[in-house]
């Protein structure tokens, strides 16, 4: 005992020595990093667990949130988008196998800074700012129960959107509270984050002092989304989106008094934003995360504002736009202005690490308009949508396509084999019985549902559409891939007629979204064809089509076996000086990897012992989950500071 | 389910820990007379330490890394970025299809976009042509943000394959026929259609007459 305190006060007199010395060093060096400087190879090396990089060499990263990608839409080039696909891969590393961790946006962007698990409130993108009632499950150990450290709602496991809340209580930390114990900056940064809304909009955010929450007070749980609004689309002048945005749905950054223009901003101000920021060492946050606008992000395919393809008249100005084309074609504008910017700041040179990333797959199809073509390689059913709600890491060095869904969306089956549950992938892309609520064959208790964020088996719809007489092709731009072999009836359709080959062509979208002609990025036909799959004319000219419902026999979406376990495969993108350019990791990874990463990189376990005393909160603390490792930081000696460099005039 | 045994973990104990102790557990053990002693002890070795790292500094020639300057480690990007180009009279431009020029006409100015062709899936043995497989085919032409006079007209528009003239047949959206001009602001679409051999192309538009201002480049497959 007495030579253990002797060592301790050893270690506290060398550890206080470094503390107050790194301390002095802004006193006397512009250029070092003065939050940072703690790192600088004064300690023992803290204790490793597969992180590929010493920690303290990155002293500075970069989080870039997109929206709503499955990999084969993100890095095949199949949405226009070359510099994400290959101008930013070829400058540093490709994780081919990076896993969202549910569905729909906002539970991947909490589970991100948090670690928690998906619930359904927040899978619903929390239509009401209300407070998440619950307590945190404390009990046992990391070992002995599964839900160790993870919020438990008050309303049981799979309760309804609405009944749970959405905002986490002060018992629940985030990586941003362990960077304030670590003294380490940090800063949020949404673009068209507290821009004035159209007369008559409801207002996105409440403003930087609420963290960018929808609203200035958090609501009861239960209360009404008229209550407590909370926009999740864009205005012409106003893009942002709450739900992409973690800050104000935490009670422990909203209590920490960190509200403030120092670490929640605009992205393009002129004073707090991105590129001013960017200008030197002592202004670049450690941590900064970086949320575009539901245009820039991708998530709209037709923004309803400036989608930045006009460029800019100075680094925080964008022009006019000359076209209003979303998904990957404005993210790429985006990335192809905000990515230079940061790789020509000192803060990217002193060990900086740019991420890429997205919050949660999307089948690579048009049938939700969220990508411009269908795969050529992934054909459009429910087998290959089931990807996009999968799941991935790597436990113990092993990928394993599994993630723990959590107390609040666990997984079941009844005895037919039926999922019961939409689990943490939320059924986002399938199409389920529609008998599943207050389900009595077989039984199962009230409330059961295994419905999710995917639509019902579709019903008869009736489309505009058009073509002359005597042709098999039918212009129709609301076909989608997933349409084939439904029954086609109307004026000037010959009886027996059903929806063959869709085409899909991409155009440039010439007007805001919901602005009338114009507003669409794909033009669609279809030909027609009989029971045996035999072109059809018509037999006179076309003004609509009607398409008939489809059965759980014929659409190619349903699916009532198989569970949707997580946020499916987006891929990722990750640039330092330590990573050397063109690597590719097939190394299963998702967002409780990138938390865990992160509080490796950092170092916080000094500060905050986390779950597992080795500082990782939440689902970070998973035993033997690999954070991104020598797969990723292939260059682990780095390139020096003051290597030569090219002028960049943005 | 719910809390017990050891109390969570909470960001309020995180930042009380932080505040309180100006550091971790690990960092400030022990209480009272003995932190006082090592702290004043540290105090002078801070000084020293800090004279130091101000000698240091002032001797070295530590890098000053100023902004602008991208490192030379990273690939240049080797794609065209900004993706909308001008074109002209006086400066025509050869495109891909599925790119946006920005056309500047003698009295007006129009955004243009070509897409296609778009084949049938169950490409039909349409025609044959010294032993060239041929297949129906629609281009998609978007002229958005007019202003000012942009003329239309189907005799504007010529595929040409291989080397060849391909008849187009050219109309509005559901074959309605073309207005005689572009409407300032709103988007007018238009189809190409025609039968096209397997090889490279291109879609040609001359909306003034005489030589083409801009062409997209495409490509037909037909196996």
């Amino acid at each position: 005992m007495k030579a253990n305190r002797a060592g301790r006060s050893a270690r506290f007199a060398i550890a206080a020595a470094a503390v107050l010395s790194a301390a002095a060093i802004p006193i006397v060096s512009a250029s070092a990093s003065p939050r940072l400087s703690h790192h600088r190879g004064h300690f023992r090396a803290p204790r490793r667990d597969g992180v590929g990089i010493r920690p303290g060499k990155i002293k500075h990263v970069w989080l870039i949130v997109l929206e709503n990608k499955a990999y084969d839409a993100t890095f095949t080039g199949l949405n226009n988008n070359t510099y994400l696909w290959q101008t930013l891969p070829s400058q540093g590393a490709l994780l081919k196998n990076y896993y969202g961790t549910g569905h729909s946006s906002l539970d991947n962007y909490l589970s991100l800074v948090s670690g928690q698990a998906p619930e359904p409130d927040d899978q619903d993108d929390c239509p009401a700012y209300t407070a998440f009632a619950g307590s945190v499950d404390m009990s046992g150990s990391l070992w002995s129960n599964p839900n160790y450290g993870q919020m438990t709602s008050a309303a049981g496991p799979n309760a309804a959107p609405g009944a749970n809340g959405c905002v986490y209580p002060a018992s629940v930390p985030t990586l941003l509270n362990q960077l304030d114990a670590a003294h380490l900056s940090w800063k949020g940064y949404a673009q068209d984050l507290g821009n004035p809304d159209p007369t008559g909009s409801a207002a996105h955010d409440a403003g930087t002092q609420y963290c960018g929450a929808p609203d200035a007070t958090v609501g009861p749980t239960g209360a009404s989304g008229t209550d407590y609004p909370n926009p999740s689309s864009a205005d012409a002048t106003d893009q942002y989106v709450a739900k992409h945005f973690p800050f104000g749905w935490f009670e422990s950054i909203l209590q920490s008094g960190d509200c403030d223009p120092a670490h929640v901003a605009n992205l393009f101000d002129p004073t707090n934003g991105l590129y001013h920021d960017l200008q030197s060492l002592s202004t670049t946050p450690a941590f900064s995360f970086i949320t575009p606008n539901n245009c820039s992000d991708g998530h709209d395919a037709v923004c309803h504002g400036n989608n930045l393809s006009g460029g800019f008249a100075d680094p925080n100005t964008p022009n006019a736009p000359v076209n209003y084309t979303g998904g990957l074609y404005s993210a790429d504008l985006f990335l192809e202005h905000v990515i230079p910017e940061i790789e020509a700041s000192p803060a990217f040179r002193d060990g900086g690490l740019i991420d890429i990333t997205f919050d949660e797959a999307y089948p690579p199809f048009t049938y939700s308009s969220d990508s411009f073509a269908n795969s050529t390689t992934e054909p459009p059913n429910a087998a290959t949508s089931l990807i996009s709600d999968s799941a991935g890491e790597n436990l113990f060095g092993h990928n394993v396509n599994w993630e723990p869904t959590g107390p609040n969306t666990p997984l079941a089956k009844n005895a037919a084999g039926d999922e019961l549950y939409p689990g943490p992938g939320y059924n986002e892309y399938l199409d389920r019985p529609s008998n599943c609520v207050a389900q009595t064959v077989p039984s199962q208790p009230a409330g059961t549902c295994i419905l999710g964020g995917g639509s019902l088996v579709p019903g008869a719809a009736t489309e505009t559409a058009s073509a002359a007489a005597g042709t098999s092709t039918i212009d129709d731009n609301s076909i989608v891939a997933t349409d084939v072999g439904r029954p086609a009836a109307g004026t000037g359709i010959p009886a027996g007629a059903f929806v063959g080959q869709v085409t899909d062509t991409p155009v440039t979208a010439t007007a805001p979204n919901g602005s009338g002609p114009g507003d669409l990025v794909d033009t669609g036909s279809f030909t027609l064809v009989d029971g045996s799959g035999d072109p059809l004319d018509t037999t006179g000219a076309v003004t609509s089509v009607t398409l008939g419902a489809r059965t759980p026999a014929t659409d190619p979406l349903y699916d009532a076996t198989d569970a949707t376990t997580g946020g499916g495969v987006t891929g990722s993108v990750l640039i330092s000086p330590y990573i050397r350019p063109g690597t590719v990791s097939t190394r299963y990874y998702n967002h409780y990897s990138w938390l865990r990463t992160m509080e490796d990189l950092f170092d916080v376990a000094r500060y905050s012992p986390g779950l597992d005393g080795q500082g990782h909160i939440g689902y970070a603390a998973q035993p033997g989950l690999a954070p991104f490792g020598r797969d990723v930081f292939t260059n682990p000696k780095g390139h020096p500071m003051n290597a030569p460099g090219y002028h960049w005039h943005g | 389910m719910g809390s017990s045994g050891q109390p969570p973990l909470t960001a309020d104990a995180l930042r009380t820990a932080s505040s309180a102790r100006g550091g971790s557990r690990a960092f400030w053990p022990g209480s009272g007379r003995r932190r006082r002693i090592v702290v004043a002890g540290l105090a002078v070795l801070l000084i020293a330490v800090a004279a130091g790292v101000i000698s240091l500094t002032r001797g070295s020639s530590a890098p000053q890394l100023k902004y602008g300057l991208i490192p030379d480690w990273l690939p240049k990007p080797t794609v065209p970025v900004g993706r909308i180009v001008q074109a002209s009279a006086a400066h025509r431009w050869l495109a891909i299809e599925g790119d946006t020029v920005s056309v500047r006409l003698a009295r007006g100015r129009v955004m243009a976009t070509v897409v296609g062709p778009a084949l049938p899936s169950n490409i039909p043995q349409a025609a044959q042509e010294d032993d060239v497989e041929t297949s129906p085919g629609t281009f998609t032409v978007t002229l958005a943000s007019a202003s000012g006079v942009v003329p239309l007209g189907a005799h504007a528009f010529t595929i040409i394959e291989n080397g060849h003239i391909l008849r187009a047949r050219v109309s509005g959206i559901g074959g309605r026929p073309l207005p005689a001009r572009v409407t300032p602001g709103g988007p007018v679409t238009l189809t190409l259609k025609a039968v096209l051999p397997e090889g490279d192309g291109s879609v040609r538009w001359a909306p003034a007459g005489g030589a083409p201002i801009v062409a997209w480049e495409f490509h037909v497959e037909l196996d």
